[in-house]
């Protein structure tokens, strides 16, 4: 075991690539254990990807590629600028809207900060914003995509929980919604404080009439997800089949109803999407030895018997556990923490009588949003470097945000029923 | 003479690169239409027993060669945030350890999945007259690749360090290569 830490320790610290550092300790732990044989370490890793739940994960992301090139994102865009026309901040409020009505087409949260940011960047700075604002904004704010179904998160925790993907993903509608509310708050009061692109008084009021027009554009993203749960909730399909059916829909979408998807840029989509399902399925596949390995030692009973320990009050140890979620998403990656420490979080949380979903939903949200949190977080150091803005920066603008997310969570965890209404409105109890 | 070959080489070694790609693209597409055709069937009332297997085959098969690409492309990065400080001479140096042990770790992974493949290849899917150890070969074949992407990279490591050749720059053809 000390070996097996010692190995990741070393090796992350080196700069080697998560994949082969969690991979290359969870061998090294087989070969110290001669009660193991080897070829089983290996066979760990090709089992790991014989999972249908994990089809999903594939499907998702070249869903989201196809409706970013198929002009779903323009229309969403041109219907955020008209509901945030007459806003304080308004174009870092495009962003937090903007979020929002992606989530309903995209599960990963740093696409969507990338594209965001490469869209509004660039005119944010001729608007006088601060670099690092501009990240904050664009980066914390793309969490809400990862909480609105579909969200890879969801359902990576599902299949690792073994907890229902559609009552997952019904119950990140309202967290979603509301964290827009929370950002869009914070938005405001930041945007205030420091004078950043005020009200256009000429600008016209909106009318119902122009609300329609935009919707009557933008209506097929905006149906996406409702289509996804009922299809899913009346058994039409499942929800690793859901993603084939996002594929097909963004391909109809963007071939026949906006007509702005070609062949190259479905050629691009689809190697964009290999490249980054390979990149999760090898962290996904490398784990499973690892994972081994920490089950083998007594490591989540040891872990679990720890937390118990400290207090018994059920939402004290949920809130314990997200905090420590929080601070090992700064450093580990997200899918990691998906795959090692739901099987140890979620039988505590369910013996306290706690709703899976309702766990479920607060832990997929605050560990995806390690990869915004300094000092590790990839879509952090993406979006910085677009515009070529310091970390250092970006760290102390996105206080704000981060404390609105932080804030939200700590409040659901004490209003199940915020999380799990919808779920059991539409799957039953 | 010795430069001709290089450049046979470097031919082959890109045309392996297309093919590669191209495998994974098509494989990619018909995971998709197998997923979708068989839960279409299925609202029919018509089940294709072997639709499952042959998409997890397909998974196995994309998912280890998509990550072949992408570690060729240089998508599948560590975190730098301890060796940035380091002086640059010696943040090759520490790249090239890393290299080199993935390197053994993955002739490792091809050696134990060859056998692997060999203890299981009389087992066949229940729904297809097909070896399961094709699954198994989708690990050893892309790990193989890998073997080449990685020598690759040291390579590269190498000739910076001895102060010919520039660092950085992903190797092979692998198309747009977006940092997400």
């Amino acid at each position: 075991m000390v070996l097996l830490l010692l190995c990741f320790i070393v090796f992350l610290a080196m700069g080697m690539p998560i994949a082969f550092v969690i991979g290359i300790s969870g061998f090294a732990f087989f070969m110290s254990q001669p009660m193991l044989p080897f070829e089983s370490a290996v066979q760990m890793v090709v089992l790991q990807s014989q999972s249908f739940a994990f089809l999903a994960v594939p499907f998702f992301i070249f869903a989201g590629n196809l409706m970013n090139v198929s002009g779903i994102t323009d229309r969403l865009l041109s219907l955020a600028r008209l509901l945030t026309r007459r806003m304080y901040g308004g174009t870092a409020q495009v962003s937090v809207v903007m979020s929002t009505l992606m989530g309903g087409v995209s599960g990963s949260a740093t696409a969507d900060a990338v594209m965001e940011t490469r869209i509004l960047g660039p005119e944010m700075i001729r608007l006088g914003y601060k670099k690092g604002y501009i990240c904050a904004v664009n980066c914390t704010t793309a969490l809400i995509t990862a909480t609105i179904p579909p969200s890879l998160g969801f359902i990576i925790f599902g299949f690792v929980g073994e907890v229902s993907i559609g009552r997952l993903f019904a119950g990140g509608i309202i967290p979603g919604i509301l964290m827009m509310f929370f950002l869009m708050a914070t938005t405001t009061i930041t945007s205030r404080v420091n004078k950043y692109d005020p009200p256009q008084a000429e600008a016209p009021k909106l009318t119902f009439r122009e609300i329609g027009e935009h919707l009557k554009e933008s209506i097929w993203a905006l149906l996406f997800p409702i289509i996804l749960i009922v299809g899913i909730r009346f058994g039409i399909f499942t929800p690793s089949e859901s993603g084939a059916f996002a594929v097909v829909y963004a391909i109809l979408i963007g071939k026949f109803v906006y007509k702005e998807l070609s062949w190259e840029k479905f050629r691009a989509a689809l190697v964009m999407s290999f490249k980054d399902n390979g990149a999760i399925m090898l962290i996904i596949a490398m784990s499973g030895a690892f994972s081994y390995a920490i089950t083998w030692v007594r490591l989540p009973i040891a872990l679990s018997g720890f937390i118990f320990g400290i207090t018994s009050n059920p939402q004290a140890l949920v809130l314990i556990m997200l905090g420590f979620l929080f601070v090992t998403g700064m450093f580990v990656d997200s899918n990691v923490i998906f795959l090692l420490l739901t099987p140890i979080f979620l039988p505590m949380v369910k013996s306290l009588g706690f709703d899976p979903v309702h766990f479920g939903v607060l832990m997929a949200t605050v560990v995806t949003l390690g990869v915004m949190t300094p000092p590790i977080g990839a879509a952090m150091y993406t979006v910085c470097g677009i515009i070529d803005c310091p970390p250092e920066e970006y760290t102390k603008e996105s206080i704000p945000f981060m404390a609105a997310i932080l804030l939200e969570l700590a409040i659901l965890v004490f209003f199940p029923d915020v999380v799990t209404f919808i779920p059991n409105l539409i799957f039953g109890k | 003479m010795r430069i001709r070959e290089g450049e046979i080489v470097k031919k082959i070694y890109r045309w392996f690169c297309r093919a590669e790609e191209t495998a994974c693209g098509v494989g990619f597409v018909f995971l998709i239409a197998f997923v979708f055709l068989s839960a279409i069937l299925r609202l029919f009332k018509f089940s294709l027993s072997w639709s499952i297997d042959m998409a997890m085959l397909l998974l196995a098969w994309t998912a280890f060669l998509g990550a072949d690409v992408a570690w060729r492309s240089g998508q599948i990065a560590g975190v730098d945030i301890l060796t940035r400080r380091l002086p640059a001479r010696l943040q090759r140096v520490v790249e090239l350890v890393v290299d080199v042990i993935i390197l053994a770790v993955l002739v490792i992974m091809v050696v134990f999945g060859i056998r692997l493949a060999w203890t299981e290849r009389v087992a066949t899917y229940q729904s297809m007259r097909i070896p399961y150890s094709l699954v198994t070969m989708s690990l050893v074949v892309a790990a193989s690749s890998m073997i080449f992407s990685t020598i690759q990279k040291i390579r590269r490591i190498v000739l910076v360090l001895n102060g010919r050749g520039s660092a950085g720059g992903p190797a092979g053809s692998s198309g747009n290569n977006e940092d997400r």
